[in-house]
């Protein structure tokens, strides 16, 4: 059965490639079933397919790659655990997700999940002028970017990488945090508002 | 152009994000291209997209090493009783199948049987008779209808799946044909409780061989071609049993040789088991080809 099993995932996986999202999900699906009933080649595949861009969430949400690494962890082992009791009532990289923000929670309680400058002066900058801001944003460097993002508060972080580095929709953020989607669009406002302000803050230091 | 006119922010979101299918962001694009106010909004989401991108992309991915640590620790725990339990294994892909079988098999397996067993509390026909006609034909034309592209529009995903296609076929198979044995076990019992057959034992052996052979050979057909030849010859070979009891209907066939042929016996039981193996033969081979 493990041969013929290898030998069915290894298709599995060549086919997955290039597949619309709900076949993905399906093919997904599948993978957690078989977690469900202990094969392990299923679980490296679902890492494989979710482990870079579950790292890269957790990142933003603790903002330290070495503890994001074993909150990843953490989550794939309490994913093999959990697979049993997957309902398929969201879409299974909701619920590994879901599964990272939790141990994320679980393991930061009682502290500052970031340290992070951002404080409410910057936040109240006004942004009703768009244009210059944005040009010199695109305009800075990588590292000055990242250095910048990395200032975020973790929710705002949260919803702009889920948004723009992970591809999300507003309606699939909206579940795996729990809350409507306004307060999605409203999160993802303020994360703009703070972002543009370091950047102007930064502009100022550099002028004086 | 009027403010609704204007692009939606999650829209406008997902736009620069790439999340959109090809149809939608064009004709986003083409309204931001002519519309100053969404063109600004949408440059100002990009300078946040490569911010967000550019941060993302000085952090090198996980390596094989975080895999490694996890199968560790999923080794140091105490082994699972559904790890290589095969019963559970079985049970689940029992389980896991009984909502792809089309539905309407349920009710209209039932619903012939409820029929037949009506017919023969009120018209006195020979209980023997009538059992003998609907259940192997109910259960043949049911295996029929379960494996194959034209009756499960899911089988393409469900062929994705690590279970093998014959376990799929088996499961299927297990579960149409148990739920058949059932309904016509209560018919049976039902007439031989109202006094409509002599015995139970005899009412059932009218009909168990019969149905055995008939839907294993209509399975065997059906997985070898098409569905629709396992019903066509299941209803064929069925016909010619039912005329050739009405005497004289077909003088080239033997009458006795036909009812020896369908009859609960050894030989019967042996032909059914040899075209079960048949028919899971085929199917392995199917899914390998594919």
């Amino acid at each position: 059965m493990a041969a013929e099993n290898h030998f069915l995932l290894a298709r599995l996986i060549v086919r997955e490639h290039g597949l619309p999202g709900r076949a993905r999900e399906a093919s997904d699906r599948s993978l957690v079933r078989l977690i469900a009933l202990g094969d392990r080649a299923a679980l490296e595949e679902l890492y494989a397919r979710h482990a870079s861009a579950l790292l890269e969430y957790v990142v933003a949400l603790v903002g330290d790659r070495a503890l994001a690494e074993e909150l990843v962890q953490d989550t794939l082992v309490a994913a093999w655990r959990a697979a049993g009791r997957f309902e398929g009532k969201a879409a299974v990289r909701t619920w590994l997700f879901g599964i990272a923000r939790c141990q994320a929670r679980d393991r930061t309680r009682g502290r500052r999940l970031v340290v992070t400058a951002t404080d409410d002066a910057l936040l109240t900058v006004a942004d009703d002028r768009l244009g210059p801001e944005a040009l010199s944003m695109a305009r800075a460097g990588a590292e000055v970017l990242a250095a910048k993002v990395a200032r975020l508060t973790p929710f705002q972080r949260e919803v702009l990488v889920l948004a723009f580095v992970e591809g999300w929709q507003m309606a699939e953020i909206a579940a795996l945090l729990d809350v409507p989607i306004g307060t999605v669009k409203s999160r993802l406002n303020s994360a703009r508002r703070a972002l543009r302000a370091l950047l102007v803050s930064e502009d100022e230091d550099c002028q004086r | 152009m009027t403010v609704s006119e204007h692009v939606a922010e999650d829209r406008l979101v997902a736009w620069v994000a790439g999340a959109l299918r090809r149809e939608e962001g064009e004709v986003i694009e083409r309204h931001v291209t002519g519309c100053e106010r969404c063109r600004v909004e949408a440059e100002s989401w990009r300078a946040v997209a490569v911010a967000m991108r550019a941060s993302a992309a000085a952090r090198p991915a996980p390596g094989p090493e975080l895999m490694a640590q996890v199968l560790r620790r999923i080794d140091a725990e105490p082994a699972r009783p559904r790890n290589g339990d095969a019963l559970r294994r079985a049970w689940s892909i029992l389980v896991g199948q009984r909502p792809l079988v089309q539905r309407e098999l349920w009710a209209a397996s039932a619903l012939v049987m409820v029929l037949g067993v009506v017919v023969v509390v009120s018209s006195k026909v020979a209980a023997t008779g009538v059992l003998g006609l609907l259940a192997p034909l109910v259960a043949a034309l049911g295996v029929s209808m379960i494996y194959g592209p034209e009756v499960d529009p899911a089988l393409e995903v469900t062929l994705a799946t690590p279970t093998s296609a014959r376990a799929v076929m088996l499961a299927r198979l297990t579960l149409v044909t148990a739920y058949d044995l059932a309904l016509a076990l209560v018919a049976s019992s039902v007439l031989a409780a109202v006094g409509a057959a002599p015995t139970l034992g005899g009412l059932v052996g009218s009909w168990l061989g019969p149905m055995l052979l008939l839907s294993t050979l209509s399975l065997l057909l059906s997985v070898w071609s098409r569905p629709a030849v396992g019903i066509a010859v299941a209803l064929g070979l069925w016909s010619v049993r039912v005329l050739a009891d009405v005497h004289g209907m077909f003088a080239f066939v033997n009458a006795n040789v036909v009812d020896a042929v369908w009859s609960t016996s050894a030989a019967t039981l042996l032909a059914a088991a040899v075209c079960l193996a048949l028919a899971a033969a085929v199917t392995g081979t199917r899914e390998r080809l594919a």
